[in-house]
């Protein structure tokens, strides 16, 4: 298990794409994320991770048909790898220790 | 307009490929809603403006990636302590990893010991033989003069290249050496033998003569004593001086290196020399012409005295050498040596060679041929580490993808790759050198008489050879699996691994291909030379040689006693070897065939009905009557050689039938007349015609007169015997030391071994030649079976999958033997017509065999593709007994 420790935008965008699974084309996966969090995405900022992640070999992705007739031009459809999924666990478990000595820590006050 | 200014900026700043183009069509998709909206007139400055804010993320991005590989690597901006910690570090981690991959490891130093330790050994022995210099002060200035008679090329009587190495006369140097100008210095030197009396037991010695500035020209000094005076020379009318010069190596095993030998008498040929000089160790001088000893390979002389004595004969056998002049350039040389001995009525041709190339001419193609074999069995090994490591490469992708997403840049994936091929290169070395030492003694051992063969050895020359070698072979076998991982990492493993894997095993198939091809063309070589020593011993000397024992005895005339008294001698030898049990038939003759020595002499032939007189050159052979049935010769007409005649009356001789055949085609020889030792002789009776010299080559003419008649004091003993030949020959040493203990006798062997021996040359490059395309074969079938099964690991889901879809199980087999045979049939073919090209190469190698025979050629090419088939069927097999359940699980 890759020890390494996913940023914000990285873990929401890792889970942007997981949530849409088969339909995870990079529009859909950026409204996916705005709804989620109720927030918007800078574009630049979600291309820019998306790319980073992809360079660390947490998502790949291939071409695929336009999904539809508006579409021209290249549509990548995007997955999480194993080692993404990984990374994601590690994250969640890290924050997870870091949240459970917080708590201890309020306790004893 | 807007719009075609913000897709400028995108497609300046977004990533080139799907990712830029993905991004521009999200933006234009997200445009078009915008326009559907109905915010028509502002829907470009949108664009725009999101074009603007996409390119700044995106010139960030590649500013922060660009920093963060920087502090990564931070040895690239620290210099010289950086990088050797750098290499430190590569190397640790080499070890680390070559530890962890051991078959490899060992595989892979494995086969480069092998390459390099033959490479190595032969090395060893070209540098020893060809390379190092003759042993002489300034050898490039030490020139061989040869006289030369282009008439006499093919004469009878004239063996092989010897017509164009003839030598001086005395009368011819005498001339000379008092006349030249471009020489510094010559001299002259010849070989024979002679018995040394009152040192022990008698002895057979080598005997040099040599000419007083002998030493000069060769630049040595006498570790005692000195060297003879020109005085001390015979000219022809008055005989040389008594003295003698004798080898270091004599001095020492004969004369107990005794301090006060000079002036010592030493008795050769029953005559008193007195020693003047002691040449120093490991002095060797050949004679390079033909000459009645035989081929001088040693050069080695135990005892030398002044040229212009009786035992020279005609004295027409000097060897010149010469120092020339400073500036003197060989032609301006020769010019002047013509001129000269035109005074003396010579009007042939000169011949000027450096004596380094002289000695070792006919030697330089086989061994240079065995030096290429193995440095083609060296490239063999090396494709085969390269597959070997392209096949691990696969083992090892998610380790250099790690690496490479850590931030390893191309080039330190590529030097990594590299010191590890130079660490495994250094382990091949080490092994390589330490098979080297072993090999080249092997090598040794086993060689056919060489030139300076005791000087070859593994020396600081070698050892830097063989670190040379190591290190071109890692380059080679590390070079292409470091570019294909370089590129892999590169291009980013998870996208296109299956490309890659694809392209692998393409280069993977090319290297296994390229390997089949080397392979083929030591094969070919291998079997061409295989096919015409094959040919070279079906060779039908002219006699039978089975079962027949020989040994050489010398009768001197201090215990014999006069020639007239010789016959009787033989007699009693006949009787008592005659008496050994097991022994069918005995004889005895002056030089037997394959020791290879020649003793030329000119028959003079008076024409018949008033036709013209007329010589022949042929070999001088006298036999006990007998010979030509115990050897198995047969007479082909008139008679052979019954009983000897009384000394005076009308000689009676044998012609060898070639001779016969091409001085009268047409007639009888039987009954020519001849003058012959200051009488007229005939010829009583042909009989076949002998190999002397090497079964490759021509019968020599030869004539034979009765032994009985002329008498002589080194004679062979021959005796038949249907049991062991080997045995016999020692029989017959004791049987000789038995009645005559101070007689010495040499050349104690068997017949079918002197034949054998007289095809060393041919038996060693052959043998040679065999080992290492044997070697070669292995090597290719290693890789083969190491390329199919890595081919069938990758397959198994898709085979698995197949297997499922109902296909046999056998039919894939036969898919991957099939294609292992393709690569094969490539290799094969390109290797076939490489072969064909560089088949003339060997064309001065083989005997009665072309070097495009075609036979050899398709079993190479049977041969290969059989080992093809069964390396590749071998690791198929898997796939018979695979369970496809489980290989699909297991993916």
């Amino acid at each position: 298990m890759p020890e390494v420790e996913l940023g914000e935008l990285e873990q929401v965008v890792l889970l942007g794409i997981l949530a849409q699974s088969d339909q995870a084309f990079s529009l859909e996966v950026r409204r996916e994320i705005e709804e989620a969090t109720g927030q918007r995405v800078s574009r630049g900022a979600f291309y820019t991770t998306l790319e980073r992640l992809k360079r660390k070999g947490f998502v790949e992705w291939e071409v695929c048909q336009p999904r539809n007739a508006r579409r021209k031009g290249t549509q990548r459809r995007f997955s999480v790898t194993t080692i993404g999924l990984d990374a994601l666990r590690c994250t969640r478990a890290a924050l997870h220790a870091r949240w459970m000595r917080l708590d201890q820590a309020l306790e004893e006050l | 307009m807007i719009r075609r200014l913000a897709e400028l900026i995108l497609a300046r700043t977004l990533p080139d490929g799907p990712t830029g183009e993905s991004i521009r069509a999200d933006l234009a998709e997200e445009l078009e809603e915008l326009q559907e909206k109905g915010s028509g007139a502002a829907a470009p400055w949108w664009y725009l403006w999101e074009s603007m804010k996409l390119a700044v993320h995106f010139a960030l991005f590649r500013l922060r990636e660009a920093r963060n590989r920087d502090r990564r690597r931070p040895e690239r901006k620290h210099g010289g302590k950086g990088l050797m910690g750098s290499i430190g570090q590569d190397l640790r981690f080499a070890l680390r990893t070559l530890r962890r991959r051991w078959v490899f490891t060992g595989v892979a130093i494995l086969t480069l010991g092998l390459g390099i330790g033959s490479a190595t050994a032969m090395f060893s022995v070209v540098d020893g033989v060809l390379l190092k210099s003759v042993p002489f002060e300034e050898p490039a200035r030490l020139v061989n003069v040869w006289l030369t008679a282009e008439g006499a090329r093919g004469a009878p009587g004239l063996v092989g290249r010897t017509w164009n190495r003839l030598p001086f006369s005395l009368e011819e140097y005498r001339t000379w050496r008092v006349e030249t100008t471009a020489f510094e210095t010559v001299a002259v030197h010849n070989g024979v033998e002679t018995t040394l009396t009152g040192e022990g037991p008698a002895a057979r010695i080598t005997l040099g003569v040599g000419s007083a500035s002998l030493l000069d020209v060769l630049g040595v000094r006498p570790v005692l004593g000195r060297w003879f005076l020109p005085e001390e020379e015979g000219d022809g009318t008055t005989l040389p001086a008594n003295v003698t010069v004798v080898s270091y190596e004599a001095w020492v095993s004969r004369l107990g290196a005794a301090p006060d030998v000079l002036g010592r008498p030493l008795s050769l040929s029953g005559t008193p020399y007195t020693v003047i000089g002691v040449l120093p160790p490991g002095f060797r001088l050949r004679h390079l012409g033909m000459h009645w000893l035989g081929e001088d390979t040693r050069g080695f002389k135990e005892v030398w005295v002044p040229i212009g004595g009786q035992s020279l004969g005609n004295g027409n056998n000097l060897e010149a050498v010469g120092r020339l002049a400073p500036g003197v350039d060989p032609a301006e040389a020769t010019d002047e040596t013509l001129r000269i001995l035109a005074q003396t009525g010579y009007d042939g041709v000169v011949r000027i060679v450096p004596r380094s190339e002289d000695e070792t001419h006919a030697l330089a193609s086989p061994l240079v041929l065995l030096l290429a074999a193995t440095g083609i069995l060296l490239l063999i090994g090396c494709a085969n580490i390269a597959t070997l490591a392209l096949g691990e490469l696969q083992g090892r992708g998610s380790e250099l993808s790690t690496r490479s997403a850590l931030g390893a840049g191309r080039v330190r994936i590529v030097r990594q790759l590299l010191t590890e091929s130079l660490v495994v290169g250094l382990g091949g070395t080490m092994l390589g050198v330490i098979l080297a030492f072993g090999g080249t003694r092997a090598l040794v051992a086993m060689a056919p008489p060489l030139p300076r063969v005791e000087t070859v050895g593994v020396d600081l020359r070698v050892l830097v050879f063989a670190t040379l070698l190591g290190v071109l072979a890692s380059v080679l076998s590390g070079t292409v699996p470091a570019f294909v991982s370089a590129r892999r990492s590169a291009a980013g493993m998870a996208a296109s691994t299956r490309t890659a894997s694809k392209r692998r095993s393409l280069l993977e198939r090319w290297m296994v291909s390229a390997e089949i091809a080397l392979t083929v063309m030591l094969l070919v070589a291998g079997g061409l030379l295989a096919r015409s020593f094959q040919r070279l011993l079906a060779v039908d000397p002219g006699f039978d040689p089975r079962g027949l024992a020989t040994v050489s005895v010398y009768l001197p005339g201090e215990a014999f006693g006069s020639m007239d008294e010789l016959p009787a001698v033989y007699d009693e030898l006949m009787a008592a070897v005659r008496g050994i049990p097991g022994v069918t038939q005995a004889t005895a003759i002056t030089r037997l065939p394959f020791p290879g020595l020649t003793n030329t002499n000119t028959l003079h032939f008076i024409g018949r009905d008033g036709g013209e007189d007329f010589t022949v050159g042929a070999q001088q052979l006298y036999a006990l009557p007998g010979y030509h049935e115990v050897m198995g010769i047969p007479v082909v007409e008139g008679e052979g050689l019954t009983v000897g005649q009384a000394r005076d009356s009308v000689p009676e001789l044998l012609l060898s039938e070639n001779i016969a055949r091409k001085v009268w085609p047409d007639a009888s020889a039987v009954g020519a007349r001849l003058r012959i030792w200051g009488t007229e002789g005939r010829i009583v009776g042909v009989v076949g015609s002998v190999k002397r010299n090497a079964l490759g080559a021509d019968a020599d003419p030869a004539w034979y007169a009765s032994l009985l008649d002329r008498p002589a004091r080194e004679i062979s003993l021959v005796a038949r015997t249907p049991g062991d030949p080997a045995a016999l020959a020692a029989r017959m040493r004791e049987t000789v030391q038995g009645l005559y203990p101070d007689v010495p006798v040499r050349q104690v062997t068997t017949l079918p071994d002197l034949i054998f021996a007289s095809a060393a040359q041919e038996r060693y490059r052959t043998f040679l030649m065999g080992v290492f395309s044997l070697l070669a074969t292995l090597l290719a079938a290693v890789g083969i079976g190491g390329v199919t099964a890595r081919g069938i690991a990758h397959r198994m889901k898709e085979l698995g999958i197949r297997i499922c879809l109902g296909a046999g199980e056998e039919k894939l087999l036969r898919r991957v033997v099939r294609e292992g045979l393709i690569n094969g049939a490539v290799g094969t073919a390109v290797g076939l017509l490489v072969a064909l090209a560089a088949g003339r190469l060997l064309g001065g190698l083989l005997f009665e065999v072309a070097p495009f025979d075609p036979s050899t050629y398709v079993a190479v090419a049977g041969f290969l593709l059989l080992m093809v088939g069964i390396a590749s069927y071998l690791p198929a097999r898997r796939i018979v007994s695979l369970d496809p359940a489980r290989v699909l699980r297991a993916e």
